[in-house]
């Protein structure tokens, strides 16, 4: 008698169980598709010709000629270079500074306890600022140095609106070594520079990794001041793309299929490091 | 040749806490030397001071004569074993102990020949490919001890090394640091709060409390003569008894309380009858009084421990009902069952006696 109601409490408990887990995944499965959706059909569209794609369908007859086209296209190689020299140099750049800025923050030795916490909110508070604050200055002052329009311009805005990601992210990575193996390392012998090249920045990997890829993505995406900052022969991707849109807005085909290009690296480092960029940015977070 | 000499040393960090306050400590060639003290006495901060963690506050430091106040940890020749290991968690047990090593530029088959040398000493040979995270606590206690030794360093500081280690390991790696003491005549200084620890394995001992040093002196001196009431009552398992009472001349003899001052001890005492003191007595310095004699003290046993060769009492003192442990021989002391009067004599060539108000030994050699 006992046993018989135990056995049904379980029985109803379990499929309780599995209907949540259904609903959930109804609901979570929904909500993906809706944010894919705009992805998937640009994908898509790229597969059509322009008088297919006038048209919203998803069931078509596909076709590799306006990817074929897109990619044959010197402009756009001309753009896809552009954009990797900024994402390359801008990256490394980013890391090369931000890591050491990091490591000072947190074991530098500063006279005043409360210096290295003061750097490091102005580094965030950097992050928060809006681009256009900047812009009105930043262009003048490009124009004076004819620095408009030029890469290596470009090259130093974006390493300078990126560090301080690094320092964010790296920053909450580094807090959570523990101080002695420093001190361990400083007392076997190594430099400040040592401890950071040996110690830290192999320990921190997930995170200055993770760190790199945001920033590398970052700047593939950015638009704003790569479209107020550079004229034709530097544009980037995403600003050769707002032109083509002007010019042949009509295209819808080779639109989809050029912004496909443009969004692919991105979506695939996301995917590849969806694991380290996650704890990358929670690191923080959890340490709380 | 390595002699390590503390002179007036202080340390007041920033926000005004004197941790280490004017501590003078010379350490010998090839001494084994214990900083031992309750937590937060400075025993840390001093040895901090030695490998160059810290910066000094104030006075010297000197290893074998040089002064080393300015000197960068890396440049001071020193070796630290941390209470957490400290190892490098994405190296080797082989790269934690060659680290140091390959960053002095040391010759790979010198370091190779020392880094192996260290495993076979230390038994850790069969682990040098593991990382720290799959070692125990001892294992990885014994590498971090190994990432000293390779260094071969003027001196070895320990900072706790053994207290995150279970109470059997501890008892076997004390006896292992002993025995590597000897065989590399190293110049050591071992920090413990563990009077236990300082007591078996130190050549000499440094009581500290508040910064301040209370005592210097090899253990079993520092065991019999202690300075002072906080010497007394930290050194000693189980502890010291403590018996407040004044001091009289009753007829020519002097009496602390009821106990007859030893005559050996009078001309030491003589000047502060009349004064509150406290008088110490070791827990072995109890003896079962025999027969006709009433002897020292007497009360109810209220607890006994049996430790096998010997039993603890804890004994309720009738007249001042004050608790007090005497250490006895389990045979001689068998008889005396819980809530039974104990009378006890007590060997008053061991007491000691302190000022009541300083806490200081009126004893002293
Ligand atoms: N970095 C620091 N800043 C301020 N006070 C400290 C610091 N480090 C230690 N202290 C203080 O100094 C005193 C001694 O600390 P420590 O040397 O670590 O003691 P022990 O090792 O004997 O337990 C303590 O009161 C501690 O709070
Ligand atoms: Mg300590």
């Amino acid at each position: 008698m006992a046993k018989n109601s135990i056995d049904e409490v379980r029985q109803s408990a379990a499929l309780r169980r599995l209907f949540r887990s259904f609903l959930l995944a109804v609901l979570v499965y929904g909500v993906a598709v809706l944010y894919f959706f705009p992805i998937l059909y640009m994908f898509l569209s790229g597969f059509k010709t322009e008088a297919q794609a006038v048209n919203p369908h998803i069931f078509f007859k596909p076709t590799f000629s306006t990817y074929q086209k897109v990619l044959g296209d010197p402009t756009m190689h001309q753009y896809l270079k552009n954009s990797l020299f900024q994402v390359c140099f801008g990256t490394i750049l980013c890391l090369a500074l931000g890591i050491p800025a990091a490591f000072a923050i947190v074991f530098g030795r500063f006279n005043k306890k409360e210096t290295p916490g003061k750097f490091y909110v102005w580094f965030i508070t950097t992050i928060l600022l809006p681009p256009v604050a900047v812009l009105i200055p930043l262009f003048t002052w490009y124009q004076k140095f004819n620095l408009i329009n030029t890469p290596w311009g470009l090259l130093a805005v974006y390493v300078g609106t990126h560090i301080p990601i690094v320092v964010w992210m790296v920053h909450s990575f580094f807090s959570d070594i523990p101080k002695e193996i420093f001190e361990a390392a400083e007392i076997d012998g190594c430099t400040k520079f040592q401890q950071m090249l040996r110690i830290a920045v192999p320990l921190a990997r997930t995170g200055i990794i993770s760190a790199g890829l945001l920033v590398a993505v970052f700047i593939w995406n950015e638009f704003f001041l790569g479209f107020n900052l550079t004229g034709n022969p530097t544009a980037t991707l995403p600003v050769y793309m707002a032109r083509f849109r002007e010019q042949q807005g009509q295209f819808v085909a080779q639109l989809s299929a050029a912004s496909t290009i443009s969004v692919l690296p991105a979506v695939i480092f996301g995917w590849l490091t969806q694991k380290a960029l996650v704890k990358g940015l929670v690191a923080g977070a959890v340490k709380g | 040749m390595s002699k390590v000499e503390l002179k007036n040393i202080s340390k007041v960090f920033p926000d005004g806490v004197r941790a280490v306050d004017n501590v003078t400590i010379t350490i010998e060639n090839e001494e084994f030397v214990v900083l031992v003290g309750p937590s937060g006495c400075g025993k840390s901060t001093t040895l901090r001071m030695v490998a160059g963690l810290e910066d000094i506050s104030s006075g010297e430091l000197l290893i074998d004569g040089e002064l080393m106040n300015y000197r960068e940890p890396r440049d001071r020749n020193i070796a630290m074993v941390f209470q957490n290991y400290a190892l490098y968690p994405h190296m080797t047990v082989y790269e934690n102990m060659a680290f140091g090593l390959k960053i002095k530029k040391i010759p790979m088959e010198e370091i190779d020949r020392r880094v192996k040398e260290a495993a076979r000493i230390l038994d850790i040979e069969q682990y040098l490919e593991r990382r720290p995270k799959a070692l125990s606590g001892g294992q990885r206690q014994r590498v971090a001890v190994g990432r000293a030794i390779v260094r071969q360093p003027k001196v070895f500081l320990f900072d706790e090394p053994l207290s995150n280690l279970d109470a059997k390991l501890r008892v076997q790696m004390r006896a292992e640091i002993i025995a590597l003491h000897k065989r590399l005549a190293a110049t050591i200084v071992y920090v413990t709060h563990d009077q236990v620890e300082a007591m078996t394995m130190g050549d000499k001992i440094v009581v500290m409390k508040d910064g301040l040093v209370q005592q210097i002196g090899a253990p079993l001196h520092v065991y019999h003569n202690p300075a002072n009431r906080f010497v007394a009552g930290f050194i000693g398992s189980p502890p010291i008894n403590f018996i407040k009472c004044r001091l009289e001349d009753r007829g020519g003899s002097l009496y602390a309380g009821n106990i007859r001052v030893a005559d050996g001890h009078a001309g030491a005492l003589r000047t502060a009858v009349g004064r509150e003191i406290e008088v110490g007595i070791r827990p072995e310095d109890f003896t079962i009084a025999i027969d006709g004699d009433s002897g020292e003290m007497s009360g109810t046993v209220a607890m006994i421990e049996p430790l096998g060769g010997e039993n603890n009492l804890h004994i309720d003192a009738d007249d001042t009902g004050i608790r007090f442990i005497a250490s006895l021989g389990a045979d001689e002391s068998g008889f005396l069952h819980l809530g039974r009067k104990a009378r006890l004599g007590i060997k008053k060539n061991h007491l000691k006696y302190f000022d009541a108000e300083t806490g200081r030994a009126f004893l002293t050699e």
